[in-house]
């Protein structure tokens, strides 16, 4: 439920967040795994999310000709 | 009978026969002729003589028998009663003064305009504006005459539902000018007056229309506290009435026009603008609606740009990601070494017969070292 309610902007922060710890020097190799985990997971929730928000702008256009 | 036996009248009795027999004679007599040392004393009395090629004959009156100023040589008609006086001889006594073709009633005229002017009842500043369209007027006019009837007519057919008081008067004639003042004094009397007063009459010859320009129905019409509108005659005559009137019309159709408006035109008006607003109505409404639906489009503009930036951000993440996948990396045929579960960065950490494990893309395995 929390997952749903976070916002565009909060989930492409974290994904930063995410990113930039993966490309930190001397990164332990399981630590990598999990932090590449939870970005695919993020990349995946924001996929999600961008497709929901393009049906609904379609399904808008539509209903208002 | 012998004439030495003739009766002799006394002198008195002499005037009194002879104001007998005048009297029964000619109780009143109308006499035409050229006005000859006219004067008027103490503001009272009026004396003058009326002339022609031969005779003369002395009139005496008062000041309340003028219809205006008189200068000698005008051409008048004067009634009244001739008298013997006991003592300054023959005179006539005036009941009406009226003076008689073009020229004197032109130059009457002009002397009354020019003496009225000098007392301001002409000015501008003076003329009050008419209600539009009233409810009620006052008509002052013959009921016989055409100028009623076009009035009227004109009236209904303009506006109607207007209601008119008629004062029926002599338009022309020695009675009029005091019917005039009476009828324009009995509506101003009046709890309930109209709100303006109309005088009207059609055209006629210059006599006919003396009524108008005598000096007290033009000082009736400048009194009257019920604004007026005076219509005589034709476009060319111009009495003095509607000169001291608020306002002017040249004929009684005129006056009922300016009065009102034009019932058919003022429906048409109405149906224009009526027909305009619906016309400008309609178009703001279409604007609206372009408008709107620009604003509209614009807004799916943005959003879908909005959108496919955030595709675009995305997928630049993505493509960074997968660089960054670790698995990647064995896949290429690096080892991941492990001791005692912690990851083996250095071969001077392991010692000989140390066991570790190796992890490789597809699968771990455990090995010792030599």
């Amino acid at each position: 439920m929390a997952k749903e309610s976070k916002s565009y902007r909060e989930l492409m922060a974290e994904l930063d967040q995410v990113m930039d710890k993966l490309q930190t020097d001397g990164l332990d190799v399981d630590e990598a795994v999990s932090l590449y985990e939870q970005g695919l997971n993020l990349t995946d929730q924001i996929t999600n999310y961008l497709t929901a928000s393009e049906n609904k702008l379609t399904e808008l256009k539509r209903q208002n000709g | 009978m012998q004439p030495n036996q003739e009766i002799a009248f006394s002198v008195s009795d002499f005037v009194a026969v002879c104001n007998q027999t005048l009297e029964f004679a000619y109780p009143s007599v109308s006499i035409e002729g050229e006005l000859a040392n006219f004067k008027v004393s103490k503001n009272r009395w009026v004396y003058f003589d009326l002339k022609d090629e031969t005779a003369s004959v002395r009139f005496f009156g008062t000041v309340y028998n003028l219809q205006g100023p008189l200068e000698d040589g005008m051409l008048l008609r004067v009634r009244g009663v001739p008298r013997l006086h006991p003592l300054y001889g023959f005179s006539v006594t005036v009941q009406h003064i009226q003076p008689v073709g073009e020229g004197a009633i032109r130059r009457a005229a002009d002397l009354l305009q020019a003496k009225l002017t000098a007392e301001g009842l002409f000015e501008t500043s003076r003329k009050r504006p008419l209600p539009y369209p009233p409810e009620r007027i006052g008509l002052i006019t013959s009921k016989e005459s055409a100028a009623f009837a076009d009035f009227t007519k004109i009236l209904n057919a303009r506006w109607g539902g207007v209601e008119v008081l008629l004062h029926d008067v002599q338009v022309q004639g020695e009675a009029a000018p005091a019917q005039i003042v009476v009828a324009i004094e009995q509506f101003n009397q009046m709890s309930d007056p109209p709100e303006v007063l109309v005088i009207t009459r059609g055209g006629g010859s210059a006599e006919d229309l003396q009524a108008f320009s005598s000096e007290s129905v033009t000082r009736a019409v400048a009194g009257s506290r019920i604004p007026t509108l005076v219509a005589i005659g034709h476009e060319i005559d111009l009495s003095l009435a509607e000169l001291a009137a608020d306002k002017r019309a040249s004929t009684p159709s005129n006056a009922a026009e300016f009065l009102t408006p034009d019932r058919a035109a003022v429906l048409q008006t109405l149906q224009d603008y009526r027909r305009r607003l619906e016309e400008q109505s309609a178009a703001s409404l279409a604007d609206a609606q372009r408008t709107l639906g620009e604003c509209a489009r614009q807004l799916a503009l943005i959003a879908e740009h909005a959108l496919k930036e955030a595709r675009l951000q995305l997928s630049s993440r993505q493509q960074l990601l997968k660089a960054l996948n670790p698995e990647a990396i064995l896949a290429r045929g690096y080892a991941i070494v492990r001791a005692d579960g912690a990851v083996v960065r250095s071969a001077k950490h392991l010692k000989k017969g140390a066991i570790v494990e190796i992890t490789f893309s597809d699968a771990k395995r455990t090995a010792k070292i030599q």
